[in-house]
């Protein structure tokens, strides 16, 4: 039966762990990059609006 | 019937005061340390005063408040309060040494500033300190970041069941592991981790703008710390302004905007649950509020034509919305650029985003997302509710690491904090508009205050009156510790002298 091993993330000697926490970082900055691009979308968008 | 605190309440609440200065005069070692590799001779012997001071407060507390007995729920919030006050009185002791303060209450109004992670500062003459005293301000906002009580709980304190209940009272009231000592680890191991990311990306840009490796690397690791622990304190006046740099800005940006995040939301994402972004409550909230400031704020710039392009635009509005919202306080453009070019509907903007404020259990303040989210979570059940038929139970649930169903008491809770919010930055910006500054400038300063923010308008300086000083320094405290251990500490207060 196959089975997953479950990381300890405090184990700085597992090299697993420095891709788990790279991989988070990762995702973390998109989001960042995501709003970002909603706040050029509304300052692109606003003085075409405003008179 | 209210209790009199006994002695034996004093032992246990001075002891664990004790180890929380000791912590403090153990991180003056940095300083004096950069100090000494500098040849800064004088604030070398500031920082080693500070942490004789320090250490004999705290050996003193060890020896006459020995207690064999555990921190109950009222003890530990007395802590939390109390030894914010009492670390920010020996922590000015280096400040106030150094000559660039016109008074010990201009240094301690820097210090609290600097624990509280809210970057208002009363510092004289900003470009020309010492590196020692430049390190010790953003050491401060990096180890306020996570928590003075997080540092104690991680290095000092072991062991003890009543550990969780100081933690509380600092604003952290989650768990990321069910062990408290390894909650703080965790962190620990998140904020190193992006100190040593964040810190290279800006040495990088750093020298390729011209500065020395060496004048680089301390510039990155001390803007980083500004950053990541939404504090606002950079190196130069000119703050962010001082590298004309779109890469550098960028990369704070990254890294206050990431730094406001919730640890245990962190702690989700980096432990493989990467959907916790698009699902939690306090990131969907953020990007609402957000969206609603950039609004206000862009409608404010536009009418009044100050950028003249999309790209200028973008970047001064974003930069500053963000830095507000996340309650960094981090600028791009001058203190009076607000009042003399934004106006006052881009101030509301950016007020409005101080005020929100970030994620709870993060380094921000604020009313905090995740309350934003359970208020109107709530507001559209009482909409549902009206809507429905009288018999249908109306269901509303929202998801914070794991998914739960909207309650009234959380909704009170949440709303409880928010008014409070709201009286502390009232009080302030009445203060100010009695000592005669505009309604509008005087609000901006006292919400920067009381949410942690530090971008200032320009009502914040060693000039202001000593009066408005204290409040500011009362509204820091009280918003950086939500209130709890504020009520707390007062209660003991009242009990010392009317209790039986």
């Amino acid at each position: 039966m196959p089975f997953k091993v479950k990381l300890d993330p405090f184990n700085l000697k597992d090299p697993r762990n420095y891709r788990l926490y790279l991989s988070g970082i990762f995702a973390e900055v998109l989001t960042v990059f995501l709003l970002m691009g909603i706040g050029l979308l509304i300052v692109w968008a606003i003085p075409k609006l405003i008179p | 019937m209210i209790v009199r605190p006994r002695l034996a309440d004093f032992k246990i609440i001075g002891l664990y005061c004790g180890k929380i200065i000791i912590g403090v005069g153990l991180l003056m070692v940095v300083p004096l340390v950069v100090s000494v590799l500098f040849g800064e001779w004088n604030p070398a012997i500031d920082f080693l005063l500070g942490i004789a001071v320090c250490l004999v407060f705290g050996l003193f507390t060890e020896v006459f408040c020995q207690t064999t007995r555990d921190l109950s729920w009222s003890h530990g919030l007395v802590v939390a309060g109390f030894s914010w006050i009492l670390a920010t009185a020996v922590g000015a002791i280096p400040h106030w040494l150094s000559g660039h303060f016109g008074s010990y209450l201009d240094a301690m109004f820097d210090i609290m500033s600097g624990y509280t992670t809210t970057g208002l500062y009363l510092l004289q003459d900003l470009d020309h300190i010492s590196n020692g005293l430049n390190m010790w301000r953003h050491l401060l906002t990096y180890a306020g970041g996570q928590g003075i009580i997080v540092i104690a709980l991680t290095f000092l304190i072991r062991g003890t069941a009543g550990a969780y209940k100081i933690y509380v009272g600092e604003g952290k009231d989650e768990r990321l592991l069910p062990n408290v000592i390894q909650t703080a680890r965790a962190i620990w191991l998140i904020s190193l981790t992006y100190l040593v990311v964040g810190s290279a990306a800006l040495w990088a840009v750093g020298m390729n703008i011209g500065q020395s490796p060496f004048r680089a690397l301390f510039h990155a690791v001390w803007v980083f710390m500004g950053s990541w622990s939404t504090g606002g304190f950079a190196p130069q006046s000119y703050n962010i302004l001082y590298y004309h740099s779109l890469a550098y800005e960028i990369i704070c940006a990254v890294v206050f905007i990431v730094g406001s995040f919730n640890f245990a939301l962190h702690w989700a994402v980096w432990t493989g649950k990467k959907s916790e972004i698009r699902k939690n409550i306090e990131i969907i909230s953020f990007f609402i509020t957000m969206t609603v400031a950039m609004l206000i704020t862009t409608a404010g710039l536009a009418k009044l034509g100050v950028y003249p392009d999309i790209a200028s635009s973008f970047r001064k509005i974003f930069f500053q919305v963000s830095s507000a919202h996340t309650t960094t306080g981090f600028g791009t453009i001058y203190s009076r650029t607000f009042v003399v070019q934004w106006g006052p509907l881009a101030m509301l903007g950016i007020t409005l985003a101080m005020a929100i404020g970030a994620s709870a259990c993060s380094t921000a303040g604020g009313f905090k997302g995740i309350r934003m989210g359970l208020i109107f979570k709530s507001m559209l059940q009482s909409i549902r509710r009206l809507i429905s038929p009288e018999s249908a139970y109306v269901v509303k649930k929202w998801h914070h690491i794991t998914s739960r169903v909207l309650d009234d008491a959380a909704v009170h809770s949440a709303m409880l904090i928010v008014i409070f919010y709201i009286l502390t930055y009232a009080v302030g910006a009445i203060i100010g508009v009695f000592y005669g500054y505009e309604p509008v400038q005087a609000l901006f300063d006292s919400v920067s205050a009381g949410s942690n923010t530090g971008l200032s308008c320009g009502v914040t300086s060693p000039a202001m009156p000593a009066l408005l000083k204290i409040v500011y320094i009362v509204e820091m405290w009280a918003g950086r510790l939500e209130f709890m251990s504020l009520f707390a500490l007062g209660g003991y207060i009242i009990a010392l002298f009317r209790g039986r």
